[in-house]
């Protein structure tokens, strides 16, 4: 199999067919399934077959022969749910192929270390009651608080820039767009006047538990992996970059361990 | 389980997890009850091990909950969504959870949409006692790659170390194992 610039796999028609088997059943390489989606990207054949393998093999899911699970996992699951306030993870407009990991759902970006709430669970037409009563009186009260942290925001992140500055060194720093509901997180892709890219990042949380930030170059619709990280305790992590020639984007997800093809949406999204 | 051993040709499975943005627990006791079966037997098959299979089915149904407004209805019903996060959670535990990549892919990596092919989509119906055997009448040395691939979770290669063959066989049979599988399934569309 080919091999192009910078290690990336090519497969051919052939080799992808050849391997479709392999693809559909999940027991694929890292690498060559980001070949076999880069190639169904751009080919104008049709590879019906590949499509319908995969089809055949997720019905294997059917299988097994049924078996009752114990009672008290329903009771259990249920109770979870129950108790479970973590807020459910606002989808984002940035699509690419992404696996399904064990992880969240394709197509979602998990929180950071997002907050548990305290407040009690109540049932959603009794909050939308008190948010009307109480919203023209919360109106002006908010929008002062708001200008105030607007404020602090925007010195915050002016500090931020000086800091990313500092690192370009007369080259050029693109910023990361943050996914909609993750407007704290910063950093940029540095491309300085000498040495390697960095990735700077000035404001991240620590994930929760195990999870790690993984740094991804986008190329079309593929993503290649760049490494994990977790941020220092003040946010800060600095990342050396590969060359990024012909990279569309860096962007960055948020993993329980790292993975060879993104099973969350971008948070980060630096468009080069 | 209300749709027996298999999916419904229709999805109202999307309707419940509609609901579960407003945090409705029926919703997600419904859909237990109706996949809560298939569920378990799939994470069973794969862990081999009673507790590590109900933590797999726990896990993935709080992940519906969690996250089942992000489910894509052009990428296959919920069932078969809901199947595919047993698996690769199950897969997971089978490998440990000591920080180790991951080698093996999920099913459903590649943007594989069932629905862009009509005749795939009413493959979706097809039952788990048809799959059953289809899958038992596989040539064995076919049937072997199958397992150990999509119930061990294993990566081509090691197929082939395990089973002590050249790669290249792997890959055809792999391929020639789905080629029969879909051509049973198909046969059993037709005459129903």
């Amino acid at each position: 199999m080919p091999e192009a610039e910078a290690g990336t796999l090519v497969l051919d028609c052939d080799e992808l067919e050849e391997l479709a088997g392999a693809l559909a059943l999940g027991a694929a390489l890292p690498q060559e399934v980001a070949a076999a989606q880069a190639h169904l990207d751009g080919c104008p054949r049709s590879h019906t077959d590949v499509y319908e393998l995969a089809t055949v093999a997720r019905l294997l899911a059917e299988a097994p022969e049924p078996v009752e699970p114990p009672a008290r996992l329903r009771a259990r699951i249920l109770a979870t749910a129950r108790e479970d306030t973590a807020p459910q993870d606002a989808p984002s407009g940035i699509r690419y192929p992404v696996s399904g990991g064990g992880g969240p759902v394709p197509g979602t970006a998990r929180a950071p270390a997002p907050a548990r709430s305290s407040l009690p669970r109540r049932p959603v037409f009794f909050l939308l009651a008190a948010a009307a009563a109480l919203a023209a009186l919360a109106l002006g009260l908010w929008n002062l608080q708001l200008r105030g942290e607007l404020d602090q925001r925007q010195e915050r992140l002016a500090a931020q820039q000086r800091f990313i500055d500092a690192f370009a060194g007369g080259g050029r720093s693109v910023a990361f767009a943050p996914a909609p509901g993750q407007e704290a997180l910063h950093g940029a892709v540095v491309r300085r006047a000498q040495g390697p890219a960095l990735a700077v990042f000035t404001a991240l949380p620590r994930p929760a538990g195990s999870d790690v930030y993984q740094l991804w170059a986008i190329r079309g619709s593929t993503p290649q992996d760049l490494g994990v990280f977790v941020p220092d305790a003040r946010g800060h992590h600095i990342a050396t970059l590969p060359d990024l020639t012909g990279v569309d984007a860096v962007a960055v997800t948020l993993e329980r361990e790292r993975v060879p093809a993104p099973t969350t949406a971008p948070i980060l999204t630096a468009p080069l | 389980m209300a749709t027996g051993d298999g999916p419904a040709v229709s999805d109202p499975d999307a309707a419940l997890l509609a609901r579960l943005v407003t945090r409705d627990e029926a919703a997600l006791a419904e859909l237990y009850d109706r996949h809560g079966r298939a569920a378990h037997a799939l994470a069973l098959r794969v862990t081999g091990n009673a507790e590590t299979a109900q933590d797999v089915v726990q896990e993935a149904f709080l992940a519906l909950w969690r996250r089942g407004h992000t489910y894509q209805p052009e990428r296959g019903a919920v069932r078969g969504w809901l199947l595919t996060v047993v698996r690769n959670r199950a897969i997971d535990a089978l490998r440990g959870s000591g920080g180790q990549v991951a080698r093996v892919l999920p099913v459903d990596t590649l943007v594989l949409a069932a629905t862009d092919n009509p005749e795939a989509e009413a493959m979706q119906a097809v039952d788990g006692r048809r799959v059953r055997a289809a899958l038992a009448a596989l040539p064995p040395e076919q049937r072997d790659v199958v397992e150990l691939a999509y119930f061990g979770g294993l990566a081509y290669p090691e197929v082939a170390e395990r089973m002590g063959i050249p790669l290249g066989t792997v890959k055809s049979r792999m391929r020639l194992a789905l080629e029969r599988l879909r051509g049973s399934l198909r046969a059993w569309e037709r005459d129903a």
